[in-house]
């Protein structure tokens, strides 16, 4: 009788611990919105600067477009829609032309450099914005 | 009895097993499952080593194909020879032999010292007894030790030349070897630090890696996995590998030896056992960690401006919108309490707009415009036309309608009128039927069918007095005459018409008097005074339901919460206080879904909830909540702070910065020049800032400017004229004379700035030079004219410079030109790097451009 009940005790235990494991195995919890965070700042920024400052020639939506460029000069602001405008240029000529002017990359001086206001990793920002225009028609609206 | 026995043998071996494997386990579990850092750093090493083997390769391929191969072997076989010629046993007895010398010298060298230095020291004590006691002894004894002084000194002389001496000929034997072991490190020194750094790594073990800081009590240990955040190399994209983004920003200014992870990011920082544990997204912790965007809601702890703030971008946003819609109108937001309700006064509403549009207008704003700032209430048809009557009640007795139509409108005067809207460039802050409105901040209402919604009379003595009716608009005063102001009113009631408008009370009808009380009862509940100023209830929100923290509501009790929750620590209120309601299991049961849920649809927890529809879209929820959520109880250590402006305004003396006076102070009152021009912190970024205008601009052309602006700038960006004197010729005059001196005189006293110099600096040159052509060949060189207008070519993102030379002062203009962001960051132009010539002669060519 008193052999019993001293087992029945220790199963009591046993069970119990056996429950605090399976509760800490469920112990894991959502967190969707943590996934709903992700747009990473490198392109936000990218597309921030663009608006500030290249927009006003090449276009909000860098099709070279833009409203206040000198409308009479030539060449006209590059096309960054244009697939082609990148096949011919890589990264490396596209910093050396946003830092240090087009004129640098041997065309015009119509824009100008920009690597003593911007920091080298704004310049990439941009460098990755541009390179998303082409085959995107419908870039969000600024707001 | 021997069955029993091996009964319980086996019970033994099967527990000891079982024992046995769990020791097994657990060893295992603890080196391996609870420490994922150890795989982490073990991985990220072997990328790390990757790269810098790579770089080596490189590195090492450049060394050999610039001939420093054999530039090496050259300088090898020199040095062995050099060190072949010391090594011989000719040589080596002579540098034995030298070196013996030096020994000796340099012991009697050091006696030398020992001797000068006891004479120096009785000297010392003879020049004492002679000053205290006057005798010729004491004077002979001084000038005999002074004696020995200059012998001590001769010979120590001697034997330094001697040393040498001495040392010239040992570095004949040695000398070349040592310059040449030089060279050889030098050319190697490269490769060196390569292979050096290769070696360190590989000698790194996976160890827990912590940043502890006392202050805030914080121990993150996050690098233990993210070993690569402070990397200068982009590694990997994948976590935990990456590196921090823009850290140009962000760590450069947060050290993470200083600041940690978690003091931005949030998580769990000493956790070591699961990224979900160190991330905090376990239950019971109450900080889950902070990404992307979401991170800038930490910024609100430490800076008091968040607004302008680089890297801060989102809640800066967030903040707008929160100015925008005025939501400290019901919830009592810290930061925000002195700002102004953002409607209008409805004071006047019956004798204002008509019936039928204020009752469409408070079911649904947006049907009337898109983008108005009026959030949506879902008043039934019936709510709304109570509150229209206890509105309408306050000026008249009936629902009334007033429509415009051809019958009624004089066509000529509207004509005439067009000029008038024209030169006032309404469309600056206006929008009318998608046109204007390019001044994004003032948010003044949509004209596109303000025919249908005001009357006449009412306009009129609007646009005449604005303040009269609302003394904190920020419309300006324009300073029309009567024939001007109905002229102007014609043509906006009969240009923007929303043409099919269809009144329902063009006859009047009366109003119920239990309508009027059904309204103001709704508008005491949804506060309508949080936004709008109403008779009699300007001390309304006083008198709100109490709303504590805990979410209790205690009817009926006297205080002076606002209607809405007090969100001074929303983001770190506790997440059981927080009622999900009807959400509960539908949304993550946590704190930032919460709030997004609340502000995407703000009565979805409970349906007697009175907080209106914003309509905001999904990226405008986010920017409010990274806001709202960086409000908490967290104190941060005074050190980390960065005071608010309008707090170090408080505490600096008032003379040094730029609060407005006198005069000038009741004029920008009246024509608002703060609308959109800045000075200091105060106003708004749209035309020129004005903080230097003494400074920068000449009082000839400031003069001549105010009395009729010129254009410099693209239409919308023009100066308005505020003053029409002439009838006939409408675009005579702006401000008058004697306004004019208030504005230049509060330039010359309160805007300048010492920065600027009174004339160009003197460079030297045989006066050869003609300065304006140089500048001229510079302002073509960098392409200038992509942007500035001179003449007729050019663009208009910068200023019209034809007549340049009227309007800046050659000060300003040369210092400009060094760092076009120096007075605004804001400026579009780059620093084109140039030198200080560079600088007179582009100044001296563009203050040649003179319209005279």
């Amino acid at each position: 009788m008193s052999r019993s009940k001293h087992s029945a005790g220790l199963y009591r235990v046993f069970a119990g611990i056996c429950a605090c494991l399976l509760c800490s195995c469920s112990a894991k919890q959502e967190h969707a919105s943590a996934d709903e965070q992700k747009t990473s700042y490198a392109s936000i920024d990218g597309r921030r600067l663009y608006m500030h400052y290249c927009a006003i020639c090449h276009g909000e939506k860098g099709d070279g477009a833009g409203r206040y460029y000198g409308f009479s000069l030539e060449p006209k602001p590059a096309d960054f829609t244009d697939d082609s405008f990148f096949e011919e240029r890589d990264s490396e000529l596209l910093y050396k032309a946003i830092s240090e002017g087009s004129a640098s990359v041997g065309s015009s001086n119509l824009c100008p450099p920009w690597g003593r206001t911007l920091h080298k990793e704004e310049v990439d920002f941009l460098i990755d914005h541009i390179r998303s225009f082409p085959g995107s028609d419908d870039n969000p609206e600024d707001k | 009895m021997k069955q029993k026995s091996s009964y319980t043998s086996l019970l033994f071996a099967f527990l000891s097993l079982l024992l046995l494997g769990l020791t097994f386990w657990v060893i295992w579990k603890d080196e391996v499952q609870l420490r994922p850092w150890k795989s982490y750093q073990q991985e990220y090493k072997e990328l790390k080593g990757k790269k810098l083997q790579e770089e080596y390769d490189r590195a090492k391929k450049e060394f050999d194909s610039n001939g420093n191969a054999q530039k090496l072997e050259s300088l090898q076989a020199k040095l062995k020879a050099e060190e072949d010629f010391f090594n011989s046993r000719e040589v080596q007895e002579k540098y034995k032999k030298l070196g013996g010398q030096l020994d000796i010298i340099g012991s009697s060298l050091a006696q030398n010292q020992k001797k000068l230095q006891e004479t120096r020291g009785r000297f010392l004590e003879a020049e004492y007894l002679y000053i205290r006691d006057q005798e010729e002894h004491d004077k002979k004894v001084m000038q005999q030790l002074q004696g020995e002084i200059e012998e001590l000194k001769k010979s120590r002389d001697t034997l330094l030349e001697r040393k040498k001496g001495i040392e010239e000929n040992i570095d004949e034997l040695t000398g070349e070897a040592e310059a040449i072991r030089a060279e050889i490190m030098s050319l190697h020194k490269g490769l060196d630090e390569k292979l050096a750094a290769i070696k360190g790594n590989e000698r790194t073990s996976p160890e827990i890696r912590q940043i502890h800081i006392s202050d805030v009590g914080k121990a993150d240990r996050c690098i233990s996995c993210h070993a690569g955040i402070e990397s200068g190399y982009r590694l990997s994209e994948k976590q935990p590998f990456t590196r921090h983004p823009a850290s140009f920003i962000f760590l450069e200014n947060h050290p993470v030896s200083e600041y940690g992870c978690t003091f931005c990011h949030q998580g769990q920082g000493r956790a070591t056992t699961s990224p979900d544990k160190a991330h905090g997204w376990v239950d019971h912790w109450t900080e889950p960690m902070l990404r992307g965007s979401m991170t800038q809601s930490s910024c609100i702890s430490c800076h008091g401006d968040i607004e302008g703030l680089r890297g801060a971008e989102f809640i800066s946003k967030g903040s707008k919108l929160i100015k925008k819609y005025g939501c400290y109108g019901c919830h009592m937001i810290p930061g925000y309490e002195e700002l102004r309700e953002i409607g209008p006064v409805l004071a006047e509403v019956g004798a204002k707009v008509n019936y039928s549009w204020a009752v469409n207008w408070l079911q649904d704003p947006k049907t009337y415009y898109e983008a108005a700032r009026m959030p949506k209430f879902f008043f039934s048809k019936e709510e709304a036309e109570s509150i229209a009557d206890y509105l309408f009640s306050m000026t008249g007795t009936t629902r009334h309608d007033t429509l415009y139509t051809d019958d009624n409108i004089d066509w000529d005067l509207a004509e005439k009128g067009k000029a008038v809207w024209r030169q006032s460039r309404c469309n600056i802050c206006h929008t009318t039927n998608g046109k204007g409105g390019n001044h994004k901040e003032i948010h003044a209402p949509d004209l596109s069918s303000v025919g249908s919604k005001v009357n006449k009379e009412w306009l009129f003595n609007w646009i005449r007095d604005p303040k009269k009716y609302f003394p904190e608009t920020k419309m300006p005063r324009y300073r029309f005459n009567d024939q001007e102001l109905t002229a102007l009113v014609e043509y906006i009631v009969s240009e923007f018409q929303d043409w099919d408008f269809e009144p329902e009370y063009e006859e009047a009808v009366p109003i119920k008097a239990e309508s009027i009380e059904n309204g103001k009862t709704l508008v005491e509940k949804y506060g309508c005074f949080g936004c709008h100023k109403l008779k009699g209830m300007e001390e309304m929100q006083d008198i709100a339901p109490q709303l504590r923290r805990a979410g209790t509501t205690v009817a009926g009790a006297v205080s002076t919460d606002k209607i809405g929750a007090e969100l001074s620590s929303i983001g770190s209120k506790p997440i059981e206080l927080l009622d999900f309601g009807k959400m509960k299991g539908k949304i993550p049961h946590e704190r930032l879904s919460y709030i997004k849920q609340k502000l995407r649809v703000p009565r979805s927890y409970r349906d007697d909830l009175r907080m209106p529809d914003y309509r905001l879209n999904e990226d405008e929820v986010g920017a409010v909540s990274s806001v709202l959520l960086g409000f908490t109880d967290i104190s941060r250590p005074i050190r980390y702070k960065v005071l608010a402006y309008r707090e170090i305004e408080k505490l600096e003396d008032e003379s040094e910065s730029h609060i407005l006076s006198g005069d000038f102070e009741k004029l920008e009152k009246d024509i608002k020049c703060l609308n959109c021009h800045k000075i200091g912190n105060h106003g708004y970024n749209y035309a020129p800032d004005l903080a230097i205008a003494g400074s920068k601009l000449q009082e000839r052309w400031v003069r001549k400017f105010l009395k009729q602006p010129d254009i410099i700038r693209p239409m919308l960006k023009q100066m308005p004229r505020f003053n029409l004197d002439k009838q006939d010729g409408m675009i005579q005059g702006n401000l008058a004379d004697s306004e004019i001196e208030t504005v230049v005189n509060f330039f010359r006293s309160d805007l300048v700035s010492d920065d600027i110099p009174a004339s160009l600096p003197e460079l030297v040159d045989n006066g050869a030079v003609d300065r304006v052509l140089e500048g001229k060949r510079l302002y073509d060189k960098k392409g200038c004219v992509a942007c500035h207008q001179i003449g007729n070519a050019g663009g208009s993102v910068g200023p019209n410079l034809s007549f340049v030379g009227d309007r800046l002062t050659a000060g300003f203009v040369f210092k400009y030109l060094e760092d076009p962001q120096r007075y605004n960051p804001q400026n579009v132009e780059p620093n084109l790097g140039l030198t200080e010539r560079e600088r007179v002669y582009l100044t001296r060519y563009l203050m040649s451009l003179k319209q005279e």
